[in-house]
């Protein structure tokens, strides 16, 4: 005779249905797709900081480099040779668009959001797979025509001439393909990550 | 389809796509990319995306927006805004609405650091939003005040918006900068005069501060004064830099960002935070625009193919011979589309149609810039899409509702009648200190 109050147990469990079994295998399924989108996000993370950082960098450094140039013109009638030209072709090129994958990490791009403020969370994400995947399309384009372009520099060896001579443009042609790829990347990580978002909003309904 | 119609198609297109939030840099660039591939051939499409983002970004006169914006990120992360403000208090909160005429001219003060509308609202909005409701300010004007006068960014330079123009109307930075000083303290004025009226008829808008809590923070003044001399030495630097030709408006920024990381580092501010938020929130800001003024571009590029800035100038050169006439259909078009666009999205997508239609009236484009550029702060302002109002409702969360917020800005939009009004009857408002640089 059993004493307690436990659940009784059989001795032999029933064999799962094959729809269980499927459900079983589809939830660790999605359980490790889940796993590998925090992995890529925190993967992405470098490069989108590492970019991040060089744009700033950039920036301080313009900052500096053109101060310099003014004080040395102003005071010591001496300018720093060149500045325009790093200054346009680098530092500017740099700050425009080593940074686009960090914004777009922090959601910072410009969106109107005045129309689409009504919908539910489940059809936003819906609708930002929808926007993500046509931003992605347009990234594509630009990075892989910005790649070909930074090549055909590359083998050209472009130069711009300055007063003392020329400076190497060519390099800073990478700046652009490099930014936007990461951009890129990152965007196809954010469908992936909506996709799990609506998933875990299905039962929410409309406000 | 005819290439002019296919430019049309590309309007509504374009507001379709920014309509299901499609950044407006992806929805302009995309829509010139499939338009020229409809108008010419995908080879040629293809050229355009290639070559014009590098183009475009190194590009000289276009550096003294990063260094605008960090000029303005160290002065308000080092505190000088914070100083400004209460140095304004100080002066000012003996007045009717005292502490929201220290806001509105401690944005004026500001604006002479910062280059854009957006920027110098959130700054403010920060430090005077809660002292005026400490203080029992109706909400509608605490609020109003801070989304207005944080307009004056972009008017009193430095400004993003000035230099933006210049290099899509080829006219003078330096005098585009210049030009806006007069505006930017005329709208100032007139705010003021606004906020002393309306407390003055209905003291319950704004509780006057105690008299002996007045007279108690006198001897503060001039402690206060002398705190705010790093904004005064920025002012004298740029502006009068700028004014008297010694540097170019990129030097003048960087100049600027340089003093105001010294005059922080002089005052003990100066932390690593402050030095990597300024840069962060600086950078981020300027790929950010630039990212929409890439796409702008190449829509440009796309409608000069269609022929419609030519064919816009035609229909309102027949209708508009006379300046006014255009300068009125101009300001409808801006006030419509300033409800719903953001401003640099605004300002890029209608240089291209209204620049030619201005050149062949031979009007001024140094005036017509500040028009613009007035037209596009009033859309900051104006619902349902008025960037300034969304700036200042993040600031105050859930305690104050947008209809209040927009409901203070409507007095100061009724002041920006007459600004406008003012600056199209009397053009050497702004013309005059452009005019002495020659």
């Amino acid at each position: 005779m059993r004493v307690g109050y436990g659940p009784t147990r059989t001795t032999s469990r029933p064999r799962p249905s094959a729809e269980g079994r499927c459900k079983v295998r589809l939830q660790r399924a999605i359980k490790s797709w889940i796993g590998s989108v925090d992995k890529i996000n925190r993967a992405l993370s470098v490069p989108v900081n590492c970019l991040m950082w060089l744009a700033c960098f950039s920036g301080f450094l313009m900052m500096a480099h053109i101060t310099i140039d003014v004080v040395g013109r102003v005071l010591f009638n001496h300018p720093f040779q060149g500045t325009i030209e790093i200054v346009s072709a680098y530092y500017m090129v740099a700050i425009s668009f080593l940074p686009l994958a960090y914004i777009t990490r922090h959601e910072g791009h410009i969106v109107v959001e005045l129309f689409t403020r009504g919908l539910s969370k489940r059809r936003l994400f819906r609708l930002d797979i929808a926007v993500n995947i046509v931003t992605l399309v347009y990234l594509t384009v630009f990075a892989s025509r910005a790649t070909v372009s930074a090549i055909g520099q590359t083998e050209r060896g472009e130069m711009w001439e300055t007063a003392a001579g020329f400076v190497d443009v060519w390099p800073s042609r990478w700046l652009l393909p490099i930014g936007i790829a990461v951009m890129a990347l990152f965007v196809l990580y954010k469908i992936f990550e909506d996709m799990r978002q609506v998933r875990q909003n299905s039962g929410e309904t409309a406000p | 389809m005819t290439a002019l119609e296919i430019g049309f198609w590309s309007f509504g297109a374009i507001l379709l796509l920014i309509a299901v939030r499609i950044p407006i840099g992806v929805a302009l660039g995309g829509i010139a990319f499939l338009g020229i591939t409809q108008l010419r051939d995908v080879d040629v499409a293809f050229a355009l995306i290639g070559d014009t983002p590098f183009e475009f970004a190194a590009h000289y006169s276009l550096s003294a927006i990063p260094m605008f914006l960090l000029m303005g990120s160290v002065a308000h992360h080092s505190g000088i805004s914070h100083s400004l403000f209460r140095a304004a208090r100080l002066w000012f909160s003996g007045l009717p609405g005292g502490l929201a005429v220290a806001t509105n001219l401690a944005c004026a003060a500001f604006a002479a650091a910062s280059g854009s509308s957006v920027a110098t609202a959130a700054a403010m909005g920060r430090i005077a939003i809660p002292e005026m409701l400490k203080q029992g300010y109706e909400k509608g004007l605490a609020t109003g005040v801070v989304a207005s006068a944080g307009t004056l960014g972009s008017l009193i330079p430095p400004s993003i918006l000035f230099v933006l123009y210049g290099i899509f109307a080829e006219v003078s930075i330096v005098k585009l900068l210049i030009a806006g000083v007069f505006p930017g303290l005329l709208t100032a004025a007139i705010y003021t005069i606004m906020i002393i009226a309306r407390c003055k008829l209905n003291p319950s808008l704004a509780p006057p501060i105690d008299p002996a809590e007045i007279a108690a923070l006198r001897p503060e003044r001039m402690r206060a004064l002398l705190q705010v001399w790093p904004l005064v030495a920025l002012i004298v630097g740029i502006i009068g830099g700028l004014y008297a030709g010694i540097v170019a408006p990129t030097e003048a920024g960087a100049g600027g960002a340089v003093l105001a990381f010294v005059i922080s580092g002089i005052q003990g501010r100066l932390n690593y935070q402050v030095f990597r938020d300024s840069l962060i929130e600086a950078i981020s800001a300027t790929a950010r625009i630039f990212f929409v003024a890439v796409g702008a571009v190449m829509y440009t590029k796309f409608l000069a193919l269609t022929g419609m800035p030519t064919f816009l100038g035609n229909v309102i050169g027949d209708w508009a011979l006379d300046p006014i006439l255009l300068v009125v259909a101009a300001s409808i078009l801006y006030l419509i589309l300033g409800m719903f666009l953001d401003p640099l999205g605004l300002l890029l997508l209608t240089l291209p149609i209204l620049l030619p239609m201005f050149e062949g009236l031979n009007l001024d484009l140094i005036w017509f810039g500040v028009l613009v550029v007035k037209f596009l702060e009033i859309g900051l302002l104006t619902p349902p899409v008025g960037f300034n109002v969304y700036v200042i409702k993040s600031v105050v969360g859930d305690t104050i509702p947008l209809e209040t917020i927009f409901r203070g800005v409507a007095w100061f939009l009724a002041c920006e009648v007459v600004v406008v009004v003012l600056l199209v009857a009397f053009p050497e408002i702004s013309l005059y200190l452009p005019s002495t640089m020659d």
